[in-house]
């Protein structure tokens, strides 16, 4: 075309880059508190691995940051005005890598695991090991390696070895990467997990790769030679203790709701704060911070520890915990069982071997129970003799598919092969990974098997199922999968986690009971089943049978589904376990919740609780069913508390809400610049929360009955799932100008955010 | 005007300048961006819908007339076919109208599309989210030399595509997306 405005090159002149960035740094160095000058700038950790050939991220240094294309701003003031808000998120922080080596969740043969990790942990444990953290000061430095505790072994542990073989190939595990020089901000869950979790990395670092095998003989020592946690402590603790998000979140502890005072059996037990419209205490970490255009600089509470932030004096709360030497995270002794050795991500895998046996089962079974009864007549022994073929049969077929169904992860793709004549290769390159979910069935729990699901954004067939694994085996694998998706080294353990909250069984039951269709449904079926008795009557209870029904899926279905719910944060993302008849754990990596909204039914204001659901993109169908609800009960002012720490921006606070045009509707729209927020419901109260650079399109929709009324109504698209992102009819000019400046905040928030992919390693933003 | 603009925390953008030509407050509304003007369908566009139409609703309207004459009463065979018919025509004559309902434009950072009579859309896609451009060309298309260009983003809905297009100027069209779609980089 030769229409210069079809030339993007002729559109988009190349000064403004170097502009840009030089505004960039200008910025850095005059607003961020001495970011680069105050204190040490974070020495370099000690050495590479000696190999070091397989640890690219350590050889190549990352490109110096630059700011991508520039968006093409309409004007030069909003472009000023926008990088110097983005910059005001974006602070740069000089991160260490944020992966840890620490201890893989503590396996142990003969204990059931399937309970949530910390379930069993006590409020006043979970806060003991917050406390822990938070109260100490960031100044004593990063920990250089020589100060760190060695302690002699005492004898081998298992763990340690275990440890070793687990990465056994180039000599030592390569190393996380040196710092990058700035790390891209991760929208929504992203951020807080990763700044933090940094931390824990500049001291318990990865044993291999900071302590070559000559200097430190025993990598495992250091690990456990951790205090030992508390007596009584549940043995499958997270990695380490609860640190920033806890410490942040819920003022120094973990959020545990407390235990409820006696009382109605529903009642929370728990008198939050009042709503977020203002009330709240003022946000402790970033209060103190005023950045340059009135609010907190969001991301220095996630500094990292070679942060030269000093943390608010008293005020912890929002403090990096520190790593001073010989700072060490509390950690559960390490025992891994010495069978599980196997290199997950070296050569390729099949699944267990037990999956050959349960597959014949359950076709024989199947057999057995439809056409078995029709073979009846012709006698038992041909019963047994089809049944018999079945068996050997569907063994035959099971163990052929069993032997060509093999997986490998090699070069940040997950490799599937399966089909004996007809090979089916299936390569999923991991950084298009949204989820990775652990599901065990009651059965398979049972068994110690674990199906896993990787979510890739694909449509309804995107994921890809491995099933059944080990259960050790299926972890690894998943932690693998989040590393190499992060960017990292597939070598490296499971990331730690922080507790997040936990979601008690009296508040799940009471909050789901007292809701107005579950009432109605238990008093209506209560009526009918004393209609019924009373008049002696069986056939009222017919009209009860649809009742049930709602009944199992509005209440029963979720009350099994979320027994002994467990949030966590990690640098992986966010983890969320639960079920015990089907135990998942589901790990969202930061980034991949593409919009959130908040739930809010009539009667759970009085209990002042909420469920928090979420757009994630690799979830489809009857996945998005199961999948989509982060926390199905919990707090109000925690679930607000959450999004202001995880939103980009400063949370819903600052968000100005106005009514739509139209009399009489309940709807709201609220923007601010860095979320599109729509709360809606008279009755059910729903937020919908959209940041900017998570939209795909927008919309600006006028059918008949708004074109009558001279409204509009914009759209926010964003992947399926329970968020709509339709905003209030608006006046049509008004609609218009929304829709602008949607776009154009939209430009803003992805040029400073860029993709997902690659978390961990990621520079400047892309 | 909208509230939220006096926010201080607000970024100044500048005011979305409508074009001042006179116009409806709807036109101003579903206007191009600035700078730049709707690109209309191919005038082909208009005959494609109507032979549509016409291969869609005289079969349709014979054989349906047919079967319902015969199964109840000629009248009602005749009612149905004349209302296919009828709904032909109307497709016939707003055929001229639809193709004017669609327009593209190429912003600096998105891509615009608008369209729909009845319900009159604004679609601001960000070049960076387009994920596939396709062309498909059934053979009725063909045969008048147009194509459809359909754009797929992760939150795709069906409606992102652009009908009529000049075979060369869809496939022009796909490939300044795609460029584009590596210059802002921005996945999903």
């Amino acid at each position: 075309m030769t229409d210069p405005r079809h030339d993007p090159k002729a559109q988009r002149p190349q000064e403004s880059t170097a502009d840009q960035d030089h505004k960039y740094r200008a910025w850095d160095q005059d607003t961020h508190l001495g970011d680069e000058g105050d204190l040490p700038v974070p020495e370099p950790l000690p050495e590479v691995d000696p190999a070091g050939e397989d640890s690219v991220d350590t050889e190549e240094p990352l490109p110096e940051p630059e700011p991508l294309d520039p968006p093409q701003e309409a004007s030069g003031e909003s472009t000023d005005a926008g990088s110097s808000v983005s910059e005001d998120r974006l602070s740069p922080v000089d991160a260490p890598p944020l992966r840890e080596v620490t201890a893989p969740n503590e396996y142990d043969e003969d204990e059931d695991q399937t309970a949530g990790p910390i379930a069993a942990w006590t409020f006043s444990e979970l806060r003991d090991a917050a406390g822990r953290i938070s109260w100490r000061s960031p100044e004593e430095g990063p920990a250089s390696p020589a100060q760190r505790p060695q302690q002699p072994d005492a004898g081998e542990d298992a763990a340690a070895s275990d440890r070793e073989q687990a990465t056994p190939d180039p000599p030592p595990p390569p190393s996380p990467p040196p710092a990058p020089p700035q790390r891209g901000r991760t929208p929504l869950w992203g951020t807080p997990a990763v700044r933090q979790a940094q931390a824990p990395s500049a001291t318990a670092a990865s044993p291999g790769s900071h302590h070559p095998p000559a200097a430190s003989p025993q990598p495992g020592a250091e690990q456990r030679a951790e205090p030992p946690r508390h007596p009584g402590a549940p043995r499958f603790a997270p990695a380490h203790a609860p640190a920033f998000p806890a410490t942040s979140i819920t003022q120094g502890r973990p959020y545990v709701p407390p235990v409820s005072p006696p009382g109605p059996f529903w009642a929370p037990g728990h008198r939050t704060p009042p709503p977020p419209a203002g009330a709240y205490p003022p946000h402790p970490g970033p209060a103190q911070h005023p950045g340059p255009w009135g609010r907190p600089p969001a991301s220095a509470p996630w500094s990292g520890p070679h942060s030269p932030v000093p943390p608010p004096q008293g005020a912890p709360v929002f403090a990096p915990p520190s790593f001073g030497p010989g700072w060490t995270w509390p950690q559960p002794k390490l025992s891994m069982p010495t069978g599980a050795t196997e290199d997950i991500t070296a050569g390729s895998h099949r699944l267990h071997g037990a999956t050959v046996v349960l597959n014949a089962a359950i076709v024989t079974l199947v057999f057995l129970a439809l056409p078995g009864p029709l073979l009846l007549p012709l006698g038992i022994g041909w019963l047994l003799l089809a049944l018999l073929v079945v068996a050997l049969g569907s063994l035959m077929v099971s163990v052929v598919s069993w032997y060509y169904t093999r997986f490998e992860v090699h070069e940040e793709r997950l490799i599937l092969r399966t089909g004996p004549f007809r090979q089916r290769v299936r390569e999923v390159p991991l950084s298009r990974l949204q989820a990775v979910d652990v599901v065990r069935p009651l059965f398979m729990q049972v068994v110690g098997l674990s199906e896993l699901r990787v979510e890739v954004a694909g449509g309804d067939h995107g994921e890809v199922r491995l099933r059944y694994l080990g259960r050790r085996k299926a972890e690894r694998l998943r932690a693998a999968l989040l590393a190499a998706a992060a960017g990292l080294s597939e070598h490296l353990p499971e990331a730690p986690e922080m507790p997040l909250y936990q979601l008690r069984f009296s508040l799940l039951i009471g909050a789901l009971t007292f809701r107005i269709p579950v009432l109605v449904a238990f008093a209506l079926f209560g009526a009918l089943i004393a209609v019924g008795w009373a008049f002696d009557e069986p056939g009222v209870l017919g009209g009860a049978v649809p009742l049930l029904l709602g009944l199992v899926h509005g209440f029963v279905g979720p009350l099994l589904r979320y027994i002994d719910f467990y949030a966590s944060l990690s640098p992986d993302g966010l983890r969320v376990r639960y079920g015990v008849f089907q135990a998942r754990m589901q790990t969202v990596p930061p980034g991949r919740v593409q919009a959130v909204r908040i739930v809010e039914p009539l009667l759970w204001r009085w209990l002042q609780v909420v469920r928090v659901e979420a757009n994630i993109a690799g979830y489809a169908g009857q996945r998005q069913v199961d999948s989509t609800t982060l926390l199905p009960v919990v707090p109000r002012a925690l679930a607000y508390e959450l999004l202001r720490g995880f939103l980009p921006g400063n949370g819903l606070d600052t968000v100005r809400f106005r009514p739509g045009a139209r009399e009489g509707s309940s709807e709201e729209l609220g923007m601010d610049d860095a979320l599109f927020v729509v709360r809606r419901g008279r009755f059910c109260r729903i937020v919908e929360v959209v940041p900017y650079a998570r939209i795909q399109a927008v919309r600006l929709r006028m059918g008949p009955l708004e074109q009558r009324r001279g409204t509009a109504v914009v759209e926010v698209e964003v992947p399926a799932g329970p968020v709509s992102g339709r905003a209030p009819e608006l006046e049509l000019a008004e609609a218009r100008e929304t829709l602008d400046r949607i776009t154009a905040l939209a430009r803003q928030a992805r040029a400073q955010t860029g993709g997902p992919e690659r978390w961990a390693i990621r520079g400047e933003p892309v | 005007m909208v509230d939220f603009a006096e926010s201080s925390k607000m970024p100044r953008l500048a005011a979305p300048v409508l074009p001042k030509e006179p116009g409806s407050p709807l036109e101003r509304a579903f206007a191009a961006p600035v700078g730049s003007e709707w690109h209309r369908l191919d005038p082909a566009f208009t005959r494609y819908r109507r032979i549509l139409a016409a291969l869609l609703a005289v079969p349709v309207a014979a054989l349906g007339g047919t079967a319902v004459g015969m199964w109840l009463h000629w009248a009602v065979g005749a009612a149905v076919a004349a209302l296919v018919l009828l709904a032909m025509v109307v497709s016939w004559a707003t055929a001229e109208r639809t193709r004017l309902s669609w327009g593209y434009a190429e912003g600096d950072s998105d891509f615009y599309l608008t369209f729909g009579t009845v319900i009159r859309q604004l679609l601001v896609i960000p070049y960076g989210r387009i994920q596939v451009v396709d062309i498909t060309a059934n053979l009725l298309e063909q045969a008048l030399g147009i194509a459809t260009v359909q754009v797929r983003t992760a939150a795709s809905t069906a409606d992102m595509r652009i009908p009529g297009l000049r075979l060369v100027d869809a496939a022009a069209l796909r490939d300044r997306l795609a460029e584009r779609g590596e210059t802002f980089p921005t996945g999903l």
